[in-house]
């Protein structure tokens, strides 16, 4: 084991997928210059320098900047035999590509009747809350969840970015990983060895038995934070991270939300269509008999980032704002609670609102 | 006059840095431009330099400790 931060995870990640298998290839945008670290030796390795003198520039290849160029010729590698990661940076400029993603990347396995696969890794980070302006700061996962055939992940941890990522070189499908910068810093014990965590299988950050809050991305750590300060107060939040979008671990939700009957969803993206939209709704579909109150979503409101530090800083979800949402849910509906009723319980339905 | 040393964003992706020391003590003279303290951030780990010359007077985060960009860490004291 070792400390990792989440930027250091995903560079140990990289390298680990190209020395195990040589049909992995390392593009995008200044990935020779190890321009985003995530394609360089890390602290403890410095004295193997970077992945162009590790493997070669055969394998570690910048690209001119067109998004479009990069993700066609990283699915047509793909098809042919390679096992692409794609470094597109920002989140952002997956825009520019938006027909290969969709059209190609997506229905290509279907329309060849499984003839072709694509095996290919697209990487883009979110710069949000950083004051890197509107053209940067987008969260964009669930526009792409709404494209059969792509699978989503969103790695909160360090552990889980260089465990769901070699998964992700490993399958078959386009896979995009969208990660969060926010989240860059953070360190945690991180094993040295190879392993994987496989996709739809969701983590439980925090056991609880009141209400059930489904963190993503870099929201994880703000309900985390949420859950330990209402565990102060009396409140046993469960926190469920679902690391995958697609697929999409619905049991894991529907299973938790049964024995709390409350959820909250959190997450830096947008709130119409966004995961937790669809998030509510499985659960409304499968677990109405056992909600004891409404479904709260926290998200950034339906509106252009601000590059005011300030002004953006108010959008994203918080650990107050997540706090806010657990207490009107938990004050809704004075049932008797299976478990008996937490103290806490009780006194939040006499405090002011 | 009182300059507030505030914690730069050096990079894009740099939302905090960690004071890994301070080369200064309180009540230095310091001069505009020279190294005041070791930076980690995220990627690197950076010289943060006087904005200003004059004393440094107050240390307000001390070395080991993180803080936000553009947190005041320092106050530097000059005519």
């Amino acid at each position: 084991m070792t400390q990792m931060t989440y930027i250091g995870a995903i560079g140990a990640a990289q390298r680990e997928a190209l020395t195990a298998d040589e049909r992995v290839v390392v593009i995008g945008e200044d990935v020779e210059a190890n321009v985003y670290g995530t394609t360089g030796a890390s602290r403890q390795r410095a004295e193997e320098g970077d992945f162009v003198q590790m493997f070669g520039k055969n394998r570690v290849r910048n690209t001119p900047i067109s998004e479009e160029v990069i993700a066609g010729a990283a699915i047509g590698a793909a098809m042919t035999g390679l096992r692409p990661i794609v470094d597109l940076s920002y989140s952002s400029f997956l825009y520019l590509a938006m027909d290969q993603f969709v059209n190609q990347a997506a229905k290509s396995r279907y329309m060849f009747g499984g003839q072709a696969s694509i095996p290919v890794v697209f990487r883009s980070a979110m710069f949000y809350s950083l004051n890197a302006g509107a053209h940067h700061a987008d969260r964009p996962y669930p526009m792409f969840m709404n494209v059969p055939g792509l699978k989503v992940i969103t790695p909160a941890s360090p552990a889980d970015a260089k465990g769901l990522l070699l998964s992700a070189v490993e399958s078959d499908d386009p896979v995009l990983c969208f990660e969060a910068v926010p989240l860059w810093g953070t360190k945690e014990e991180v094993s040295e060895e190879e392993y994987r965590i496989p996709f739809g299988v969701a983590r439980t950050v925090r056991e609880g038995g009141d209400v059930t809050i489904v963190a993503i991305s870099g929201s994880v750590m703000d309900a985390v934070a949420a859950a330990d300060e209402l565990a102060e107060e009396g409140i046993s939040a469960e926190v469920i991270d679902p690391r995958t979008l697609v697929p999409l671990d619905s049991e894991a939700i529907v299973k938790s939300v049964e024995k709390t009957g409350r959820l909250v969803i959190a997450e830096p993206a947008h709130r119409t269509c966004g995961a937790a939209a669809e998030i509510s709704a499985i659960v409304a579909e499968e677990a109405i008999h056992a909600l004891r109150g409404p479904i709260l979503r926290v998200t950034a409101p339906d509106m252009q980032i601000p590059f005011s530090p300030v002004l953006e800083s108010l959008l994203y979800p918080t650990k107050e704002k997540i706090l806010d949402a657990v207490r009107r849910v938990c004050g809704e509906a004075p049932q008797e609670k299976r478990s008996g009723e937490p103290k806490a319980y009780a006194d939040a339905k006499d405090a002011p609102q | 006059m009182r300059t507030e040393v505030l914690l730069p964003q050096w990079g894009m992706g740099m939302s905090e840095g960690t004071v890994v020391g301070w080369l200064k003590k309180v009540g230095d003279e310091v001069t505009e431009d020279e190294p005041l303290a070791e930076i980690e951030a995220e990627k690197v780990t950076e010289t943060l330099e006087a904005p200003e010359t004059g004393k440094l007077v107050e240390i307000l985060v001390e070395a080991g400790e993180t803080a936000k960009v553009r947190t005041v860490l320092a106050i530097i004291e000059s005519e």
